[in-house]
């Protein structure tokens, strides 16, 4: 993938690109650049697939971890930005991106909140967690069942410890990050009879709430609200600390 | 690869249909684009800023020139 970046020729490009705009989207697009103005809060949108080591067909809609994670380093060091917005509708995907994705959210120092839209499914979970505040729509599901092997599987123990252990992570990393517990985690991970083609269970809105997997019922307006709460009480302990 | 998802693996991939995408930095702006013979079409805007979704000229769909293209 080939990526045009602005910088590479120092400020020359900053200075065209200042002066040439305006003239330029007329003639070339046919409309007036609105003045873009800066907010503090910015906003991530994790949708159809995660996309891991392996790139998939083009005809999928995928959230690439090389383009997720380079962001979430320039909102944790950029100073305008004071909080980050999630929004998941997500099928899963590559566990270790997922889990990548969701540490990267969990260790930013900036507030986050997350919101889960039709569908924060498998490794959706992990990433809907991370977020230091989460909510979720009342349509919304999340399918919550264990990990599986694609492709060509060898089956030894060592490969099903290796898939156990991979689970033990996911578990951990949940059971950390939301109010469920481990008990209750596991029972809705191998639940028989739920699920028509597999073991898991469909957990809806209101349920994950109920079982602690996420904080709140809510849309937009209560996420935005919620996060200016916490940048808000971020900022005032930092005023005390100084 | 280690997946986890509800998509059931033995889903078929259909052929390719689309053309090789790529990423751009449009006045700052990184987006992913679609590449033509001589003009780049907008698939989707990759910015965290929400702001940027309102700039009409990035909309999804709308078409980049090369010739004319501004960093």
């Amino acid at each position: 993938m080939e990526i045009f970046n602005s910088e590479q020729d120092g400020g020359e490009t900053t200075k065209r690109r200042k002066k040439a705009l305006p003239t330029e989207n007329i003639k070339e697009f046919g409309s007036v650049d609105i003045p873009t103005t800066k907010s503090n809060i910015h906003v991530m949108t994790i949708i159809g697939q995660i996309e891991g080591h392996t790139i998939l067909a083009p005809n999928n809609k995928t959230t690439k971890y090389e383009h997720v994670i380079p962001q979430l380093v320039a909102i944790e060091q950029s100073p305008d930005i004071d909080g980050l917005i999630l929004l998941l509708n997500t099928v899963g995907g590559d566990v270790e991106a997922g889990l990548a994705i969701a540490e990267m959210i969990a260790s930013l120092s900036k507030p986050s909140v997350s919101v889960v839209l039709g569908g924060g499914h498998s490794i959706g979970v992990p990433v809907a967690v991370s977020a230091t505040y989460s909510y979720i729509v009342e349509s919304a599901t999340m399918t919550i069942h264990p990990i599986r092997l694609t492709g060509m599987v060898i089956g030894a123990q060592s490969s099903f410890d290796y898939l156990e252990k991979m689970q033990e992570r996911v578990n951990k990393f949940v059971t950390d990050h939301s109010r469920i517990n481990e008990k209750k985690w596991k029972e809705l991970l191998f639940k028989t009879g739920e699920l028509s083609r597999d073991i898991g269970t469909s957990v809806g809105g209101k349920d994950a709430v109920h079982y602690g997997l996420i904080d709140e019922i809510g849309g937009i307006s209560q996420a935005i609200c919620k996060l200016n709460e916490l940048i808000k009480a971020q900022q005032s302990s930092r005023g005390l600390k100084q | 690869m280690i997946s986890w998802t509800i998509l059931p693996p033995e889903e078929p991939s259909p052929e390719a249909l689309r053309q090789e995408t790529k990423v751009l930095c449009c006045c700052g702006v990184p987006l992913l684009v679609e590449a033509e013979a001589d003009t780049y079409k907008i698939i989707r805007i990759l910015s965290t800023n929400p702001n940027d979704y309102l700039i009409a000229a990035f909309q999804p769909g709308k078409i980049i020139d090369r010739q004319n293209y501004t960093f």
